[in-house]
């Protein structure tokens, strides 16, 4: 594989303070992800698998060592590293529940530096593929969770970026639609999208390579 | 499967960001979307909706009265600010809820976010943290102009408005409503880390309020407290308001000559903005660096 990783994660620790407390929410991770695959970080509740995420989705700066998106360093190069990935991070609370579903990627599709007159075709392409066309003109608020989290990927596809980090993303689904889910995520893992993505699910889990297992 | 016929566009190689926008087609495009976004969330809440409207009228209503009381008082008034009460009263109202939605609205708009967990979601798309925060405020702000140009204009139907818009008068609210957004969005970057209990705020419009010559003239107060008074954004745009009506005997003249306020005015507008975004930049980077973006 030519280029550098799409993810490349190194000794990546993070703290957190409660307090005079420090908690260790992750320890020196390492892993690397390249283009095309789609990883699992697995592991018990309280592993450090959504801090793992949060920091490759510049949301959290590891207190040391060192994560890059593209060889881009996700603390320094964090604009450039925004531009490449589409994130869900938990599909509950993340969306404006007085719009419209479809209003909600709009919004989104706006902020990824969609044009305006591509965006329906986005939106309508993304849900047709996985199974939400009948529920875009829906309130968000409206929503089963299982339809929420097919509208979060739906989301963090918007623009299809080049890396997805995906916390959970199959939480709360059914059998038909993860298998849903599933074909959409392998078809732009085909396409040379690299996904990261954090799960329970041994069904999942046993078809991502490489898969990185946190331990307490 | 239905999405067959859509595979040609899947995958990064394929990307509707063939062509990624420069930053300021971006930041157009963002705010509108931003401003979509408030004006659908507003209408959505119908109750909300009539109820403003329903304000609106009550507004005109007691103002109108108000204003016939106070020409019958005397003919004081027209002579002195150059235009009807009932007009002096909805400027004021109108300015008065622009620059305290400068003043509060990316301070809510970040608490919004914050409460209904779409802050994280919001901070990894593409535009810098600082320019989503005040894209977010901004569509508050919006709002808040539709609202007030809604009562102006009806007030011009229904009663009749008789103000004379000068420069001054005009560059004195823009400035004013500049400034609070500098210092709203000083006061967005401390909710970033803080969450609740924000003090920038709360002091600004404290102290415009209690000594910015608003309810009554600056000279009125201690001499001590005039020198603070005169540090005040308020003090020297209600100074330039009230002289470009033609009523700078009735300001107390106590911020100085209209120049003098108005340099004043824009110097403190450039430095508000500095600090504004500079301290929303610091925020957002503490509340990254302690990991504390998704709380509330």
């Amino acid at each position: 594989m030519t280029g550098p990783a799409a993810v490349a994660l190194e000794r990546v620790s993070r703290t957190f303070a409660y307090g005079r407390r420090e908690v260790c929410a992750l320890d020196s991770l390492c892993g690397r992800v390249q283009r095309g695959q789609i990883a699992a970080l697995v592991g018990a509740n309280g592993t450090g698998k959504t801090t793992a995420l949060r920091v490759v989705a510049t949301l959290v700066r590891p207190s040391s060592g060192r994560a890059l998106v593209f060889g881009r360093d996700v603390v320094t190069e964090a604009a450039f590293v925004r531009r490449a990935i589409g994130v869900s991070l938990g599909a509950g609370r993340s969306f404006y529940w007085r719009l419209s579903a479809f209003h909600n990627l709009a919004f989104h599709a706006c902020l990824r530096g969609l044009r305006r007159r591509r965006i329906p075709g986005e939106i309508l392409r993304l849900a047709a593929e996985l199974d939400i066309e009948r529920y875009l003109a829906r309130p968000a608020r409206g929503l089963s969770r299982g339809t929420l989290a097919r509208l979060s990927l739906a989301r963090a596809c918007l623009g299809e970026p080049e890396l997805l980090v995906l916390d959970e993303p199959f939480a709360s689904v059914d059998g038909r639609a993860r298998e849903l889910l599933w074909a959409a995520l392998e078809r732009r893992a085909q396409a040379g999208t690299a996904v990261l993505l954090a799960t329970h699910d041994h069904w999942v889990a046993d078809r991502c390579a490489p898969v990185v297992e946190l331990g307490p | 499967m239905r999405a067959a016929g859509a595979r040609g566009a899947i995958g990064p190689s394929a990307s509707a960001l063939d062509r990624p926008p420069g930053s300021l087609a971006l930041g157009c495009r963002a705010a509108a979307a931003f401003v979509r976004r408030e004006f659908a969330t507003y209408v959505s809440y119908r109750t909300k909706l009539v109820l403003g409207l329903v304000s609106l009228v009550f507004s005109l209503v007691v103002f109108s009265f108000v204003g016939r009381v106070v020409a019958t008082a005397g003919p004081g008034f027209v002579e002195r600010y150059g235009m009807s009460y009932t007009s002096y009263a909805l400027v004021g109202i109108f300015v008065h809820s622009l620059a305290s939605s400068g003043l509060n609205a990316f301070r809510s708009a970040v608490r919004r976010e914050q409460l209904q967990g779409t802050l994280e979601v919001l901070l990894t798309t593409r535009l810098p943290s600082p320019a989503l925060v005040a894209l977010a405020g901004a569509g508050e702000l919006s709002i808040t102009l539709a609202g007030g140009a809604a009562l102006m204009l009806g007030a011009a139907a229904l009663v009749g408005l008789d103000v004379p818009l000068s420069p001054a008068l005009v560059s004195a609210f823009l400035l004013y409503t500049v400034i609070m957004c500098g210092v709203g969005l000083a006061s967005a970057g401390v909710v970033m880390v803080v969450k609740e209990g924000e003090p920038i705020s709360w002091a600004v419009g404290g102290l415009a309020g209690l000594l910015g010559g608003v309810y009554f003239p600056v000279d009125m107060l201690p001499g001590w407290l005039q020198s603070g008074a005169r540090a005040l954004p308020t003090t020297h745009a209600l100074a330039l308001a009230r002289y470009g009506t033609g009523a700078q005997a009735a300001s107390g003249a106590a911020a100085g000559t209209s120049a003098g306020s108005l340099g004043f005015l824009v110097a403190a507008a450039l430095a508000s903005l500095a600090v504004g975004f500079a301290v929303l930049e610091w925020g957002c980077r503490l509340a990254r660096s302690s990991g504390t973006l998704s709380h509330y």
